[in-house]
């Protein structure tokens, strides 16, 4: 088990590598330089070389390359050109809100998606059936940020049932020591503040659920209609057990498996769609940091989130890999 | 009174557009309690959509089931699903083809054996894994209480095999069916599991039925045995009477396909039945078995064929054939009861 997880975070190494070239060619190839990327088109040559030789782009590019390499592994992508903070103290101070968010997005996508999967498929050809395969399908297809306003008109502008937007209510004086707004209201006692939080969590996470949930429907649709026509199930009928039975310990223990790997999955998509959605929501998370920072041009920050991301994207498929050996014990690590 | 009487059972599949599928056509047979039968035939014959319709384990949608199933005065095909459930395991248990796929991969050996004794036995689950161990050393698995922990790809398939008979036998079943419970293994295996249900059912005193498309699993196992074409039954007979008279051509085809270890001659090849089983004709128009038969005539075609009796009424054997072999009097309705 140990043996395992270290295996796989050694892996991180030549990803992270690999990554780390590509980010830092990247962001050379910019039209013009990075300077002028930033600066704009009609900076003074006189502007850039003055910017060039602030940020060390006037040397070799290998030079370069190393001392990018060497202060991204201390965790170090510069300072925002935004605020002038350090990127990791920015990222850090906005993950909570995003991990609330994703949390809620999946939790909505896990809960609706799999009882709707199972019954699709118990329901084959039938009219659940079908509205579930047309409602999955437009779940996929649909973009995110028209479903956002699309949510946010409904159910703000014109049924005024839920808040436009942010993470809590600017009148609201509440502490946050933990930065996760919604375990703030509990910890500090204060129930109303956590209510708040969840209300303004509701349609950005329901928006960012739609393709989550969708994808999860339909592995769970053609997965439990695989097992259903085991002959294990077969062989749970011809021992007489009770529907619950069969259904909890032979379908959706087997059922889950696939399943399972693609909820991992989904969670890259989750931290994707998370910058459109906190965008269209003005919700301060890392999602939207970072599509300010693709509109300010601050690639620092783009740097340092891409790198980020692509740890926590490995982390989580490692988490996946190690549930999916509790859940199967043919693939259980020895 | 037999313990399992099936009259007249018929199983047609119906898909909407598409003509429906007779795959099972009136049929009847008893078991007696303590009777190995044996229903033989090859793929699509029937036999083991006759076993599952005997078990209500077809499903509901697209499949009609006619006739009785009568187990223990007990019928089966007009129960509902939760009567049915209180059967199935206890009453009526069933082994299947495959035990590779047969078990739940990813739920213990223990667990799977257990959860059949606490359903219908009404055992705690401290009881049911003592009775569950002695349950696995009875169909000969060595070290049961590892066995127990372990899952079903840790074992070989002889011994899954032998997990499913343990499952099987669990709360003492009055009816065992097992449809081709030998297939999927090795020769060596097949003639352990085939030893350890003849003890079973000695022992327990049970009835069974054998589905097999192997005569050498029937010669050695049952007492009567059907040989099924087509969805109907063509010969029935006592194992040793069936061996030494077969009268369905198609029966004694099968028992000339069975390759002879005395035959040293060289310029004898294995007798076959030309065709397939696909090439055949309905039975309400003649013998299903006719364009495939070396002893067709014209009769054969001219509606269903009749049951003929060429046994004793101690001693039945019936065979629908108009000629069955070594008779050289074409049978019809007039003539076929002698």
């Amino acid at each position: 088990m140990l043996r395992f997880i270290v295996r796989r975070l050694l892996l991180l190494v030549p990803i992270l590598l690999g990554l780390s070239v590509l980010l830092f060619a990247w962001v050379r190839a910019l039209p013009g330089g990075p300077a002028q990327a930033l600066l704009g088109e009609r900076a003074t040559p006189e502007a850039v070389a003055a910017i060039e030789s602030q940020l060390g782009l006037d040397r070799p590019l290998w030079e370069q390359y190393l001392q990018f390499l060497g202060r991204a592994v201390r965790l170090d992508f510069g300072a925002s050109l935004q605020t002038g903070q350090p990127v990791i103290d920015e990222m850090l101070r906005r993950f909570p809100a995003t991990i609330e968010l994703a949390v809620a997005a999946l939790l909505i996508a896990v809960s609706v998606g799999i009882p709707l999967g199972y019954v699709a498929a118990r329901r084959y050809g039938t009219w659940i059936d079908s509205v579930a395969v047309t409602g999955s399908l437009l779940g996929v297809t649909i973009p995110i940020f028209f479903l956002a306003y699309l949510l946010k008109y409904v159910f703000s502008v014109e049924l005024g049932w839920l808040p436009t937007a942010g993470r809590a209510d600017a009148r609201a004086r509440t502490e946050h020591p933990t930065g996760f707004y919604v375990l703030d209201g509990i910890v500090t006692g204060n129930l109303d503040a956590s209510w708040d939080a969840i209300q303004h969590l509701i349609l950005p996470a329901l928006a960012l659920s739609s393709i989550p949930l969708a994808v999860i429907v339909r592995i769970t649709r053609a997965s439990v209609l695989n097992v259903i026509n085991e002959d294990y199930v077969r062989t749970a009928e011809a021992k007489g057990l009770l529907p619950g039975t069969i259904t909890r310990r032979h379908v959706l223990k087997n059922a889950m498996l696939p399943v399972t790997t693609v909820i991992g999955l989904q969670l890259g998509v989750l931290l994707a769609g998370a910058v459109l959605t906190e965008t269209v929501f003005a919700f301060a998370g890392v999602g939207k940091f970072m599509a300010d920072a693709i509109v300010q041009r601050d690639f620092p920050t783009i740097q340092g989130f891409i790198l980020v991301i692509a740890v926590v994207y490995v982390v989580i498929n490692m988490i996946v890999d190690l549930v999916y050996g509790l859940l199967d014990p043919r693939v259980r690590v020895s | 009174m037999s313990l399992l009487e099936v009259r007249d059972l018929s199983v047609t599949f119906t898909r909407s557009g598409q003509q429906p599928v007779r795959a099972v056509d009136g049929v009847s047979f008893d078991v007696a309690a303590g009777q190995s039968v044996g229903i033989v035939g090859e793929s699509g014959s029937g036999k083991s959509v006759t076993s599952l319709a005997v078990m209500g384990l077809l499903p509901s949608r697209g499949v009609s089931v006619g006739g009785t199933v009568t187990l223990d005065g007990n019928e089966l095909t007009s129960m509902d699903q939760r009567a049915l459930r209180d059967v199935r395991g206890r009453d009526v248990a069933m082994i299947f083809q495959d035990p590779m796929t047969s078990l739940n991969p990813v739920v213990t050996i223990g667990r799977q054996l257990t959860e059949v004794l606490i359903r219908h036995a009404g055992l705690a689950k401290g009881e049911a894994k003592a009775e569950a161990e002695q349950l696995l050393r009875r169909v000969g698995i060595p070290d049961p209480v590892r066995r127990l922990g372990e899952y079903p790809h840790q074992l070989s398939g002889g011994m899954r095999q032998r997990v499913m008979i343990a499952i099987a036998i669990a709360c003492r079943p009055k009816l065992l069916i097992a449809d081709e419970p030998t297939t999927a293994l090795d020769v060596t295996i097949q003639a352990q599991i085939l030893d350890l249900l003849r003890t079973l059912v000695a022992e327990s005193g049970c009835g069974m039925i054998m589905i097999t498309h192997d005569l050498g699993v029937v010669a050695g196992l049952c007492d009567d045995v059907h040989v099924m074409y087509s969805g109907r039954i063509v010969e029935s007979a006592g194992t040793k009477d069936l061996f030494a008279r077969p009268s369905h051509p198609y029966t004694d085809g099968l028992l000339q396909s069975i390759p002879r270890i005395d035959d040293d001659d060289p310029d004898n090849l294995l007798h076959t039945i030309p065709g397939s089983a696909r090439d055949t004709v309905p039975w309400d128009r003649g013998c299903a078995f006719q364009p495939r038969c070396e002893r067709a005539v014209a009769e054969c075609l001219s509606g269903p064929p009749p049951v003929a009796e060429l046994g004793t009424p101690i001693v039945p054997h019936p065979v629908r054939c108009v000629r069955p072999v070594g008779e050289d009097v074409i049978l019809h309705e007039g003539n076929v009861a002698r």
